[in-house]
């Protein structure tokens, strides 16, 4: 049987996990007023960088290309249905460096071909097994240390933790390092100033993951780890790499955004405390407030694609060999398909919107994530009554260019 | 109605089994989504037009 040794440390001892957000995606409070209507208003594709509008450092990999932003919600819907124009290997320089030879980077039919394994551990009656054995009790857990006090600050005390400890009871990680994990999880994503703390948290990560890969083989049972390492392509194993970047994304991808878009969904509804109240009052309003709080501010503001011959989007000419910011917050604010865009809204008329993506590379986990925000949202209306915000802090609202969340949401609810 | 599922483009995602459990399956061991009624009752109509604008894959049409 193989014996799995402790997580190893990061190596920078300075890191700080909880200070990354302001490092990597600014201190920007309304990237879509202050930038994103403005590129709109220029043409569904504007050559340049979104983040030259916040004098944000260009990514690895933009280096020497021509560049473009993809921001109607045509031109993105265009982009994400042709995977082979529009090649995810955009993302070598940055996914690949820290999460490895993930599906992110591939494109089909190598992708087609992996994803469908993946996808099998990520089934509906999966999922919903998931909810009752591993989600409920996460849930439970942090509303029970929270549920006496009348006032909480739900950030820190519930949706970042929440998401994370529900990944790391899937993977069954050792509760004593989940700090460790923690730390390593983001910096993963770390590619300022330097990329070394991403490598080095990159290279301890996979060591883990390789050997909880080879005693799930020699002993595997129901969860995703014993999937991944029984799974077979053409009577092949699923390649270690693959099966171990897989590991790398989900440990981040898994926590970070759906902890993001949690908050997102809280803050829409207690700074619309009518919608809130229509939402306690009935419940099968639910899952539309989880689909507007994705499109108001899904996790993912802005991702990439690299093309692979010369095209036109949306009558814009994109040279071979360009990288494209494809521009998810703008598509989910494009006034000519979603009236008033900036405002929340959970009543209205629903239409496609990005924030799991679309198309080859739309999320994998988007029923895990809906999941567990409905239980979230439910969980929080019935334990804590007559949840609202604390009128003692300055009212919340998201920050960041990238990647958002409010800094914190302090609410108050009866006893 | 009447709605058509494209195997080519179809993985498994299932949002359509949520939405609308009573004209989609996915069996335990399909990685792609079936039809289980030749006519959408009505009942269902509303829902299965939301799957079909917002699946993932693009691959539901309506007819």
């Amino acid at each position: 049987m193989t014996v799995i040794e402790p997580i190893q440390d990061l190596d920078d001892q300075t890191f700080n996990p909880y200070l990354a957000d302001e490092l990597i995606y600014g201190d920007i409070a309304d990237p879509y007023r202050s930038a994103i209507d403005g590129l709109l208003a220029r043409g569904p594709v504007v050559e340049g960088f979104y983040r030259d509008s916040f004098g944000m450092p260009h990514l690895p990999g933009d280096e020497g290309r021509p560049h473009f932003m993809v921001l109607s919600h045509k031109a993105v819907d265009h982009v994400l249905n042709d995977p082979i124009t529009f090649s995810n290997k955009a993302f070598e320089q940055t996914l690949g460096r820290g999460f490895g030879h993930t599906i992110s980077v591939m494109d089909p039919p190598e992708h087609t071909q992996y994803r469908k394994i993946l996808q099998r551990a990520f089934r509906p009656a999966v999922v919903a097994a998931w909810g009752e054995e591993i989600v409920g009790p996460v849930v439970d857990d942090l509303i029970g240390k929270i549920r006496d006090g009348g006032r909480a600050e739900l950030v820190d005390h519930f949706a970042r933790p929440y998401p994370y400890n529900v990944i790391y009871r899937m993977l069954g990680l050792p509760q004593r390092d989940i700090e460790t994990f923690y730390k390593l999880t983001i910096a993963q994503i770390m590619w300022f100033p330097t990329d070394a703390n991403a490598v080095d948290a990159s290279a301890k990560l996979g060591r883990y993951f390789t050997q909880l890969i080879a005693q799930r083989r020699e002993a595997p049972g129901d969860d995703v780890v014993s999937v991944l390492a029984t799974s077979e392509v053409d009577g092949e194993h699923l390649p270690d790499d693959v099966a171990i970047s897989f590991l790398r994304q989900l440990i981040n991808a898994g926590g970070d955004t759906t902890f993001r878009t949690t908050t997102a969904l809280f803050t829409g509804l207690l700074t619309n405390p009518e919608q809130l109240d229509a939402v306690r009052s009935d419940r099968s309003l639910v899952p539309q407030a989880i689909e507007e709080a994705l499109r108001w501010d899904g996790p993912v503001v802005a991702a990439s694609r690299l093309t692979t011959t010369a095209c036109e989007i949306e009558g814009v000419a994109v040279p071979e060999g360009a990288m494209l910011d494809m521009m998810y917050g703008s598509a989910n604010h494009d006034a000519t398909v979603f009236d008033r865009p900036h405002d929340f809204d959970i009543f209205r008329e629903r239409h496609r919107h990005f924030g799991f993506a679309f198309g080859a590379h739309n999320c994998l986990g988007q029923q895990l994530a809906r999941l567990e925000m409905s239980r979230a949202l439910n969980a929080l209306l019935d334990e804590l009554p007559n949840l609202r915000l604390d009128p003692d802090h300055p009212t919340p609202h998201m920050v960041g260019a990238m990647m958002r969340t409010p800094r914190q949401l302090h609410v108050l609810f009866d006893r | 109605m009447r709605v058509t599922v494209d195997l080519a483009r179809c993985t498994g995602i299932a949002n359509c089994v949520v939405q609308a459990p009573r004209v989609f399956e996915l069996g335990d061991d399909d990685d792609h989504v079936r039809v289980l009624v030749a006519e959408v009752p009505e009942a269902d109509q509303a829902a299965v037009q939301s799957a079909v604008r917002m699946c993932p894959q693009g691959a539901l049409t309506l007819e």
